[in-house]
This record gives structure tokens, C-alpha cells and sequence, in this order.
């Protein structure tokens, strides 16, 4: 689809622009510096692109910066390109490019004593693909009928044009626009004085009533109407081609942004959005366009948790070691270790722990120690349940701040949990850190371990270096 | 020109021989002053730094184009790399010298032969390759280049930065070419300031307008960013009142207000 749209671009860049220079109209061209076709250079160059710095795509095109401003400025009068302008840090523009730059809602303040960051603004650009199929469908029926009205010489109905905004008008609108004051015609949006439009096929030869100059300037528009129809061939052959197309959007800048970096993490997987190049494809260019997404961001932070889903929880779940087990905890039969077992083709069972285990391994004398273990777990988890219901028991009686480390009981319970990590080698390599078992007044609340816990840490804001601006 | 003379009397010398064997003539005799001054020249040549030794052999390269041994650049321009040896290893790791045991030649920055190839190189850099990269490439490099802007296959576009040609491909999938007087008859054709008065002219033309510009402005504005179009600056002409501190040229100020 974006392709289709593409080449509109660059058959209307070759065109109607492949002879602009990047001079202005008052500087002699010279030959030395000729620069026609930069228009079209920087055309092609925003096909392959979104929105962009100005100063990346100078950089890129190997272009003085002035140069492809000039023309870009041409180009958004003729409503080619949208231009958008951001004040933002020189550092963080150097290191981030516009698709990842961050959109952050609120405004980080430094410490204080801090020197202010200083703020430049950077201009981006983009091609508006919607406004170029318009405009070009726009100015060539206007050729046409510019031409086919002078072949019929309707020149009756004159045509006027406010000089400030560039509105039209034709002689039957000269009633309403007509002004009391000053007996002229004036623009309905600007009150600017209409001008009658200069007549664009008045013969060189000067001599209107002359029949030869007449009938020779009658070929020369019936020539260029022929010449139009030929050599506009492949683009009104694309501009049809495209007619039923949805254009590609890409929105304002800050909505490009927000969905390319969205679009970048669900790429990588990474919801965390900490690292800022992943949106960007080879090179640093932006991810391409991928229809419109619908962006909606809750400033507000009022998600509900309960729609967060582990990543994780289509996959079976793992059994849980013993000092994650509290009271209280909603857990299945599979995390406690008491998954149904399975009965092998040779007659032998094993439970669901054992499915890790090579094949090669996998013989009878070692299925056997596998049962053996098992049922040590169950047993083990038993009776590690059944102390923490005595430890509640004994919470109630005792001071609600004592804690389980003075209790002789939990020494034991932490060396029954390194013999466990012990006994747990053989099974599938994992080894479990020895943790102390939580305190009696931290088991009141449920966990639920379908939540995804946050990546990074409460207290991890000590390290960051935030930046003004 | 010495040096010119030098290479073609090289590319004589087996000429000569055989003619002069073949008629059984000997060649004419060398006059000794002659020779005095030309072994002078070859001991100044030798005995000069390593540097400017290196630069004779290499504009030998470059100009020829071809793979010459040690033997055939001491006769072409009397620097002998089998007596110095600082010469010949500084060449050997030269990077525009390609060795290859046997023979020296230049080695450009590109491997590229001839227009087409020329070409297909361009067209690997759609975001433009430096003239300054293609010009060593092989002698009519710039005239091809030239050749093939005029063809429409490529762009040159100077970067008025640094005054350096920058080339870029033309998408060949692209063919289209319309004459001067229509170019200037599309440009001509001004744009209403605001574009719902396009699209509301394409509407009344039985064109559905793909743009949808109050759209685009509520969004915008729910964004906080007005999108109104801005009214165009009226440029300070200049009038009679002017201070002008050029008045000595009346060239310039011919259509004063």
C-alpha cells in the first residue's frame, strides 16, 4: 500500500520538480553548483523514511543543512510535507533518534543547585501522503481546465484571487463580496482586495485581435493539452491506481512516536521501555508503517491490574520451592508438587517434575529414584505446611513483632530448606538460594503469583541521573 | 613533459630494438653529455627522500593503470625498489597500492572499470556516494559521471558546504518526463492558503479529498498544538526610504517602489 503512494511521490517529484534548485531566486545558478534534482532527491529520500530530523536527513543525504531547509520549505508551502518543531534537550536529541525520543508527560525537575539544560529546537518532517494526492489531483484538474476554458474561450466568467490569502472567487460571487466602503470586491475570510487573475495563455506576440495570433495561440493550447494528457500518462495511471487505497497516516509527531516505540517494544517483547534503540530496524531507521494503530494512553495511571496477565502463564507452572510458600497462597496442585502422575509406556510413572531429564538418562534405575524423591517432596511439603499452621497458632498467643529468626523452629526450617536445594541438584541443575523465611507479620496478605512483578525495584530511583527538560 | 617523453620512449625502447635487428642497423649512438645529464637526473631521483620516491611510482600507477613489475617501474620513472628496500616495503603496505608478489598496481577506492559498472555502484548508495570516492576509479570517471546525469540515470548535486559533487541514482522504475512549459504551468497554478478550500474544491468536482483537515485540527488540538495556517510575513521591500549602502549600483535598485 505505502508502495503505491511512494511511487505517486516520486512521479510527481520527476514531474514537476526535477528542474529546483536549492538557490534562491536571486542568486545567479551557476554551472559549478548546479543542484537540479535535489527535489527529487529529498523526495525519495522521505519515502523511505516516516518523520525525521531535518538535521539527521541532511546528515544522511551528506547535504549543508541550509540547503535541504530551503527546499523543505518550499515543500511544505506546496503542502508536500508537514513540518513539526520540538524544543528539546541537545542530548537527549543526539542520542535519540525521533521515533524512540521519549514522551513523557511530566516534566522532571533536577536537583537544586542544578544548572538549567539548555533546549534547542529541532524541526522534523514527514511526507503527508494524503495532502500530496490531493494537491496534485487538485492543481492538474486546474491545468486541465485552465486549458480546455481558453481552447472554448470562456473567459466570460472572470475568476478573482485575494492577494493576502490566495482564496479564489469567480464574477458570480462579486455580490456578496462586493464592499460598501471603497466599491471593490473583498476576500470573506481575510477582507483582502480581490485582484482579477492575471490571464495565464496571453500570446507573446501581444497582438489579440490579430486572427493569426489568435489561431496560432489555439494550437499551442490545443499542443499542451495533448503534450498533458501524454506525459501525465504514468501518473494519473498511479494516481488511479491509488484511488481506492487507504493512505498511509502517520499522525502528528508526538502520536508517530508514541506508537513506534509501543510498536518497538511489543517487537522486542519488552514492556519495560527501557532500552530506547528498539524500535529502530538496520541503521537506526524507523519501524515501517504498519496501518493505523489506535494509541490510548492513561495518563492517569488507573489501569486495572487485574487484566495484567503473567507472560508465563500459558506455559506449565513451575514448582514452587518451599520458602515461597506461605499460608494464605492460592496455589495449584502442579506448584506444590503434587501433579498427577503419568504412566510411561514401559510401566514405570514418573511425575511431571521429571520431563526435563535427557532421554538418554532417562532408564528405569533412575525412574525409580525419581519416585523415591518425589514422594520425599510430598512429605516434605506436608510437613512444612503443617508447621506454619502451628507457627500461626503460636503467632496469636505471642507478641504480634516477634519474629520467626528467634524461634528455634526456624533454624531448622532453613536447614531443611538447604538440604532441599541439596536433594534438588540431581533433578533438573537449578539450585535454590537459602532465603529466611518471611516474618509472621508479613503473611496476612494473598500473592498472587500470576501477577507479573514490576522489573525494576522500588529504590532504584537513587541511580538514575534524571535530566530537566 | 620529461616524464611524458621518459614513459614513451619506455614504451619504444622494444620497438627499436627490433626494427634496428631487423635491418641490421645499430642504434645511433647516445651523446655523452646527454646521457651525464639523464644519470644525473636518475641519482637525484634516487637519492631523494622515500616519500617523493613513492609518489613518482604511484602517479606511474595512476596514470597507466596497469600492473608493472619492479623492472618496468625503474625503467619508467628510475626509482629502483630492488636497491631500496624502504621504498618497496612503504609500497608493499601502501593502501592505493595493490601487490601481488610479482607486480605493482593502483588501487582505487572502488572497483569499478568502466560506465555501467560506474552505474551499478551508484545505485548501491540510494542515500549518495562522493564524486571524490568514484575519482579515482579509472581516467574518464568525471565524463561518464557527466554522461550519465544527462541520461537522467543519476543525480549531481553539490554540497555547497564543502563544494563537493555528491551523486545519486535515479529509480529507473520510475520513467516520466514532462516538458518545461507544463512543470511551469502545474507550479503555477496557486494554492489556496487553507486546505479544506482544496478539499472542498475536489468535492464540488466530484473528487472524494483524502485529507480530512478538521480532523486533523480537533486532533491536534486535543494535543495542545494549533495547526492553523499561519498568515505569510509581508517581506521588507525595499522603497526610495531605504538606506542604501550600495547607491553606486543603480543596477540593483531599478524597480523601486
Amino acid at each position: 500500500m505505502v508502495d503505491h503512494y511512494n511511487k505517486l511521490v516520486k512521479l510527481a517529484a520527476r514531474a514537476f520538480y526535477d528542474d529546483l534548485t536549492s538557490k534562491g531566486e536571486n542568486q545567479p545558478k551557476s554551472g559549478r553548483s548546479d543542484n537540479r534534482g535535489i527535489a527529487v532527491v529529498i523526495l525519495d529520500a522521505l519515502t523511505r523514511r516516516q518523520w525525521v530530523r531535518e538535521e539527521d536527513l541532511a546528515k544522511d543525504l551528506k547535504l549543508h543543512t541550509k540547503q535541504l531547509r530551503r527546499t523543505l520549505r518550499f515543500f511544505e508551502e506546496e503542502k508536500i510535507i508537514t513540518r513539526e518543531y520540538r524544543r528539546e534537550t541537545a542530548k537527549g536529541a543526539k542520542m535519540y533518534s525521533a521515533a524512540t525520543a521519549a514522551t513523557v508527560d511530566v516534566q522532571l525537575t533536577g536537583k537544586e543547585g542544578e544548572e538549567k539544560v539548555k533546549l534547542h529546537t529541532h524541526s522534523y518532517c514527514c511526507l503527508d501522503y494524503a495532502q500530496i494526492y490531493d494537491v496534485v489531483r487538485y492543481r492538474i484538474h486546474r491545468m486541465k481546465k485552465l486549458l480546455k476554458d481558453e481552447l472554448d474561450n470562456k473567459n466570460t466568467i472572470e475568476e478573482y484571487i485575494c492577494t493576502k490569502c490566495g482564496k479564489r472567487y469567480n464574477a458570480l460571487d462579486a455580490l456578496r463580496l462586493v464592499s460598501f466602503e471603497d466599491d471593490d470586491f473583498h476576500c470573506e475570510s481575510c477582507n483582502g482586495k480581490l485582484e482579477v487573475e492575471n490571464d495565464k495563455f496571453v500570446a507573446q506576440e501581444g497582438g489579440d485581435g490579430d486572427e493569426n495570433a489568435r489561431r496560432r495561440r489555439h494550437e499551442k493550447l490545443k499542443d499542451m493539452l495533448q503534450k498533458m494528457e501524454a506525459q501525465l500518462k504514468p501518473l494519473m495511471d498511479q494516481l488511479s491506481r491509488v484511488k481506492d487505497l487507504p493512505v498511509p497516516e502517520f499522525g502528528s509527531l508526538l502520536a508517530w512516536e508514541a506508537r513506534a516505540s509501543a510498536m518497538g517494544r511489543a517487537a522486542n517483547g519488552d514492556m519495560s521501555g527501557d532500552s530506547k534503540m528498539s524500535q529502530l530496524g538496520y541503521n537506526g531507521a524507523p519501524m515501517p508503517y504498519s496501518g493505523d494503530t489506535k494509541v490510548v494512553v492513561d495518563f492517569n495511571g488507573t489501569e486495572d491490574i487485574k487484566d495484567v496477565k503473567s507472560e508465563t502463564g500459558s506455559a506449565s507452572l513451575k514448582v514452587l520451592p518451599p520458602w515461597m510458600i506461605k499460608s494464605g497462597m492460592v496455589l495449584t496442585k502442579e506448584q506444590r508438587g503434587e501433579a498427577k502422575e503419568e504412566i510411561k509406556m514401559d510401566g514405570t510413572s514418573t511425575s511431571s517434575s521429571a520431563q526435563y531429564l535427557d532421554d538418554k538418562k532417562s532408564t528405569v534405575d533412575h525412574d525409580d529414584k525419581k519416585n523415591i524423591q518425589d514422594e520425599y517432596i510430598k512429605a516434605y511439603y506436608a510437613a512444612l505446611l503443617k508447621q506454619q499452621h502451628e507457627l500461626e497458632a503460636a503467632s496469636k498467643q505471642e507478641l504480634p513483632n516477634t519474629l520467626t529468626a528467634n524461634d528455634p523452629s526456624s533454624s531448622a526450617s532453613n536447614r531443611q530448606v538447604g538440604m532441599k536445594s541439596k536433594l534438588e541438584e540431581d533433578d533438573d541443575g537449578t539450585e535454590w538460594e537459602e532465603a529466611p523465611v518471611a516474618g509472621i507479620g508479613n503473611e496476612n496478605y494473598k500473592v498472587d503469583l500470576n501477577v507479573e512483578a514490576d522489573d525494576t525495584p522500588a529504590d532504584d530511583d537513587e541511580e538514575v541521573d534524571w535530566e530537566e527538560g | 613533459m620529461a616524464f611524458q617523453e621518459k614513459q614513451n620512449r619506455f614504451k619504444r625502447q622494444p620497438e627499436k630494438s627490433a626494427s634496428a635487428s631487423q635491418y641490421g642497423r645499430t642504434p645511433a649512438p647516445i651523446k655523452f653529455s646527454n646521457d651525464t645529464e639523464r644519470l644525473q637526473h636518475v641519482n637525484s631521483i634516487r637519492k631523494a627522500p622515500v616519500g617523493a620516491q613513492m609518489k613518482r611510482v604511484i602517479d606511474l600507477l595512476f596514470e597507466t593503470r596497469k600492473a608493472l613489475t619492479i623492472e618496468q617501474i625503474n625503467e619508467a620513472c628510475y626509482v629502483d625498489m630492488r636497491a631500496n628496500k624502504d621504498v618497496f616495503e612503504s609500497m608493499r603496505k601502501n593502501p592505493k597500492v595493490k601487490y601481488d608478489g610479482e607486480r605493482f598496481s593502483y588501487k582505487s577506492k572502488h572497483d569499478v572499470r568502466d560506465k555501467n559498472q560506474l552505474l551499478f555502484l551508484v545505485r548501491k548508495f540510494p542515500e549518495g556516494i562522493a564524486v571524490v570516492d568514484l575519482k579515482d576509479s579509472y581516467p574518464t570517471v568525471m565524463e561518464d559521471l557527466q554522461a550519465l546525469k544527462a541520461a537522467r540515470e543519476i543525480w549531481l548535486l553539490s554540497n555547497f558546504d564543502s563544494q563537493e559533487d555528491i551523486a545519486y541514482p535515479n529509480d529507473p522504475k520510475v520513467p516520466i518526463k514532462v516538458d518545461d512549459d507544463l512543470k511551469q504551468l502545474f507550479r503555477g497554478i496557486e494554492l489556496p492558503r487553507d486546505m479544506i478550500d482544496i478539499e472542498r474544491d475536489l468535492q464540488k468536482n466530484g473528487m472524494k479529498p483524502a485529507t480530512n483537515t478538521a480532523k486533523r485540527r480537533s486532533a491536534a488540538q486535543m494535543e495542545g498544538i494549533s495547526s492553523k495556517p499561519k498568515p505569510k510575513k509581508k517581506k521588507n521591500e525595499i522603497t526610495k526610504r531605504t538606506k542604501l549602502t550600495n547607491a553606486h549600483l543603480p543596477e540593483l535598485f531599478q524597480n523601486l517602489k
